[in-house]
């Protein structure tokens, strides 16, 4: 690598980083927080479809700015933090069909996780043995 | 019979009926279906000042259990079942009795000597007509018997019916042997046309359409019922409208055995039906 090639490699990563750098960055300078979300466990086993799961789920996350967040299960709100990076919090949930985890602040939705109902048993189908017709 | 056997066991590892989740041709296991239709309809009645039936609410139940079966009038149990064929031990109410239900209030009133039972005219040398308000009343007849189902491919179905009156109405049997094919036109709108035949006994022909001489007071109206055959085709359209509606339409026509209509109380020679409504699946 010549000396021309190193400048033009040196100019290439440092606008880069400053393109990241911008996209991170609120109208007010502010950095946007980067925030991972895990819920585990993800599945529960019920024996049929659509019988009732009753679980204890622990929520994490982390985020590399300290934060305001509130952690809702579809729009029912489980528990809110103020000026936090990183939590672990266990919660006794009711589910019959997918839940949706998410992580909010005040102006948007940071991360989501879901948790799904898995059956154990499939619906079984038979032949019909009448035609839907024979109430005629 | 050997020959039906014999072709049963040659087509069935051949041919196979796998069940998915297809609310036509398949029914879950374990779960009730109850729908209620609400539309426009009648069924012709072929008797002699026979009223005609009219439908307007329609209710159909069905429950598939892993061998019980319910669907609308049949209760059944299944005493074998592979992808090819089924064979059941079957219960039913006959459906000949509904042309002869006198609940309707028209029908409240009638003679009950036997003196005035016959409307006809001295002068007719040709058998009379006779309503059949004017003879005696017939029971309705719990049939029981057996199912043979033979699933020719994933959208045809033939079904074999063999059955006695166990209530003693009757005394005699009636079978029936028929095809259906489903046609799924798109996502939405099914079609089936069902081509089949109903054999009945002689005893079963001349119990409700016979005449006895207790009935009639002229030896010309004596008639003798003997066994015949009803050919019929049924044609039914569905279209989904959504999760829990279905508009349905349904068109039946049966041509009666002359062994039926030339009986006096009888004066149509075929049996239609016609239905169109909505039908809400609870």
């Amino acid at each position: 690598m010549n000396f021309k090639s190193a400048l033009m490699s040196t100019l290439i990563l440092v606008m880069g980083f400053h393109v990241y750098a911008e996209q991170a960055s609120d109208s007010l300078g502010n950095v946007s927080p980067s925030i991972k979300l895990k819920v585990t466990p993800s599945v529960c086993i019920v024996r049929d479809k659509g019988q009732l799961c009753k679980m204890r789920v622990t929520a994490s996350w982390e985020s590399n700015v300290p934060v305001d967040v509130c952690l809702y299960s579809n729009e029912k709100q489980l528990n809110c933090w103020n000026n936090q990076t990183d939590v672990k919090q266990v919660f006794d949930i009711s589910l019959d069909k997918k839940l949706i985890f998410t992580l909010r602040n005040r102006q948007k939705t940071l991360a989501t996780q879901y948790v799904k109902v898995n059956a154990s048993q499939s619906n079984k189908y038979r032949r019909r043995l009448r035609s839907q017709w024979s109430l005629f | 019979m050997k020959f039906i056997c014999a072709l049963l066991l040659l087509v069935s590892p051949f041919l196979s009926a796998q069940c998915v989740d297809n609310e036509e041709l398949c029914a879950t296991v374990g779960k009730w279906d109850f729908s209620i239709g609400l539309g426009a309809g009648v069924l012709t009645n072929p008797l002699h000042d026979g009223e005609n039936i009219p439908l307007v609410i329609v209710p159909s139940f069905s429950y598939y259990g892993e061998r019980v079966f319910f669907q609308n009038n049949t209760l059944g149990y299944t005493l074998y079942e592979n992808e090819s064929i089924a064979f059941s031990a079957i219960t039913l109410i006959n459906n000949e009795y509904a042309y002869f239900n006198r609940w309707h209030p028209q029908n409240i009133f009638l003679p009950k000597s036997s003196s005035d039972v016959i409307d006809q005219s001295p002068s007719e040398s040709f058998q009379p007509d006779i309503s059949y308000k004017k003879v005696a009343k017939r029971k309705w007849a719990l049939d029981v018997g057996a199912q043979l189902n033979w699933f020719i491919s994933n959208s045809v179905n033939a079904e074999f019916k063999v059955l006695h009156d166990v209530n003693k109405a009757y005394r005699g049997f009636n079978a029936n042997a028929e095809v259906s094919k489903v046609f799924r036109i798109n996502e939405h709108s099914v079609l089936e046309v069902t081509l089949g035949a109903q054999w009945n006994s002689e005893a079963l022909v001349d119990y409700y359409y016979g005449i006895s001489a207790d009935e009639t007071s002229a030896s010309s109206s004596i008639y003798q019922g003997k066994a015949g055959v009803n050919p019929y085709l049924n044609i039914g359209y569905a279209y989904r409208i959504n999760d829990e509606w279905q508009l349905k339409a349904f068109l039946k026509r049966k041509k009666l055995s002359s062994n039926i209509y030339l009986s006096p109380i009888v004066q149509d020679t075929t049996v239609d039906l016609i239905f169109m409504g909505f039908f809400y699946e609870f």
